[in-house]
């Protein structure tokens, strides 16, 4: 399958990649080369093959036991690139 | 005394006996970091101060009578993608330029307890994503054994350091490869265990289902002593992890009689693509455990054909998944160019802060993911997945092991594959079937080329046979010799 134009606009937008400009061209070309590699795949026979669902492994689950192991200014505030007033700064959101 | 020589096996004695302090080691190999790895580039954060403190503290605990750990005091380097509480772990990524994690990862949590002092972070492909170790936005690593060559990758940091004599051992991981390649192109020791064998609380998530942290060392002794330090379950914090039978004493049971073990040789991992070094090397290994008694004979694994697509479907599906959190707000790089808009922030701070090769992942992986083409791609390599398994599932009902080259090749020029994803990929095909499968891997050197840079060979097992790997691995180092190479530099 050949991605479109439109499609890597797309997914750079699912993304939240910005692929304007002159690196567009470049990485349309790697996309479409790795693309016609995977694509391979369609090629493989599962016969009855259809289900994904992992039926070896257990859920493994433990008791939901609430702990504070650290506050917010020793957890966010050492690696927040804005940390004010308690919390991590950002662009308003609502108006 | 030139201790950096020495492995981690006879450091340890050594320190047991009380012939050396850990004081003394830490400064032999930080003196040989010092002299060497401007040219190998190995490291990303060497920290000297941080490993002199802990080789202090070993040598008064061993000063007061306490039992230790056979590896109490043996220095270890660590991949920067596992999380040491307030030292750098940057992932090679601007992204993480300047991040100090909270808390450490289970397995450096494990290294504390057994008194392992730990010289620093080394050198990776951005997110692990790459074969090369040239993808790191840090800088190159130099292979050891020809400074223009690649050490391979991502783990290439963990296994330039210790084919350079730095450290006696150290820690990557592996999602398609990345501890074994670079293994095979330094021409040590590395083993890529089971999944689930080892905790993955703290290793910076590339692709959670196949991920696996895993050691590196100059021979298979010295790698199972690692591995006994670091397998375990977790159960607090990584629900994938298992007990293991092996728990902790792998390296109490090496024994290297190879006796009517059987070991299969798949032909599809012989074929086309695979030099004539290589190839011819891995079978002199196929005729060295024939002659020490093993059943060796030839089976057939066709699905390697698609184990590519397969393993960069799941893999560019979990990464773009896992990558998402990355956007500039709560830590890592924060665009200075955002203005008042929170979409752009998140847009530049990931365009800024991601190289080339993981946005080419993350794309991928997204399209891989997105409506329309779920069922063609991700849902297929999903179903093709168990494919693979109950093929190897199969094999295993027939051998014991089997044995496989790494790579097509042995260790390329710096700059000659960087132009062209497809070709790096490529280079994947022996390895990433593993990680499909779950199943551990062990490599080590088996031969060094025209060019004399290793080669070297996989020995792949059942699901937690990890024991079998290294027993047998044991038995090829004591036949052919080739342990504890440490690069002229």
């Amino acid at each position: 399958m050949a991605i479109t134009r439109q499609e890597m606009e797309h997914i750079a937008v699912l993304a939240r990649l910005d692929i304007a400009g002159e690196r567009f061209d470049r990485l349309a070309d790697d996309m479409q080369n790795i693309v016609g590699m995977v694509d391979k795949l369609q090629q493989l026979d599962l016969g009855d093959i259809t289900d994904v669902i992992n039926t070896e492994r257990k859920n493994a689950l433990r008791e939901d036991v609430v702990r504070q192991d650290y506050t917010p200014d020793e957890l966010i505030a050492p690696n927040a690139p804005d940390f004010q007033a308690g919390g991590v700064a950002v662009p308003r959101v609502v108006e | 005394m030139e201790l950096f020589k020495k492995t981690a096996a006879e450091l340890s004695d050594l320190l047991a006996k009380k012939e050396i302090s850990a004081v003394e080691l830490t400064k032999d190999v930080l003196a040989r970091t010092q002299a060497v790895d401007e040219k190998v580039g190995g490291y990303i954060t060497v920290a000297a101060d941080a490993a002199l403190a802990q080789a202090e503290a070993v040598d008064a605990k061993r000063a007061s009578g306490e039992a230790l750990s056979p590896l109490a005091g043996i220095p270890v380097a660590v991949k920067d993608n596992i999380c040491t509480r307030g030292t750098l772990t940057t992932c090679a990524s601007k992204m993480l330029y300047n991040f100090k994690p909270p808390y450490n990862a289970t397995v450096v949590d494990k290294l504390a307890a057994h008194d392992v002092v730990v010289t620093g972070k080394v050198n990776m492909d951005e997110f692990a994503m790459g074969s090369s170790c040239e993808n790191s936005a840090m800088h190159v690593t130099h292979n050891p054994h020809d400074l223009t060559r690649v050490p391979g990758g991502s783990s290439g940091g963990s296994a330039a350091v210790v084919a350079a004599g730095e450290v006696p051992l150290s820690l990557g991981s592996d999602t398609g490869g990345s501890i074994r390649q670079p293994a095979s192109f330094c021409g040590v020791v590395g083993l890529k265990p089971t999944y689930g064998a080892v905790s993955r609380y703290g290793l910076i998530a590339f692709a959670s289902s196949l991920d696996q942290i895993g050691p590196f060392g100059r021979t298979v002794e010295d790698t199972a002593m690692l591995l006994d330090a670091i397998t375990g379950y977790d159960p607090m914090h990584d629900s994938t992890s298992v007990k293991t039978p092996f728990e902790g004493s792998v390296r109490a049971n090496l024994n290297p009689d190879m006796k009517g073990m059987k070991i299969g040789l798949p032909r599809e991992y012989f074929g086309e693509g695979i030099s004539d070094e290589v190839r011819k090397a891995v079978l002199a290994a196929a005729d060295q455990y024939k002659a020490m008694g093993a059943e060796v004979f030839e089976i057939s694994l066709p699905l390697v054909e698609y184990a590519l697509p397969i393993y960069y479907i799941l893999s560019s599906a979990e990464a773009s998944s896992n990558l998402a959190r990355f956007d500039g707000v709560k830590y890592g790089y924060r665009t200075p160019n955002a203005g008042d808009d929170l979409i752009d922030l998140y847009v530049k701070s990931r365009s800024e802060g991601f190289g080339a090769e993981v946005q080419r992942r993350i794309m991928l992986g997204t399209y891989v993911l997105s409506s329309g083409y779920y069922d063609a791609y991700y849902k297929k390599a999903r179903a093709a997945q168990r494919k693979i398994k109950e093929e190897f599932a199969n094999a295993f009902q027939t051998c014991d092991m089997i044995l496989t080259p790494v790579a097509p090749t042995t260790a390329y020029e710096i700059g000659s594959k960087t132009t062209d994803p497809l070709a790096m990929y490529a280079g994947d095909i022996c390895t990433v079937s593993v990680n499909i499968a779950g199943l551990p891997g062990l490599v080590q050197p088996c031969g060094f080329d025209s060019a004399n840079m290793p080669i070297g060979m996989q020995l792949i097992g059942r699901p937690f046979g990890e024991q079998t790997l290294l027993n047998a691995g044991l038995a090829f180092e004591q036949a052919s010799g080739l342990r504890n190479i440490i690069a002229a530099l």
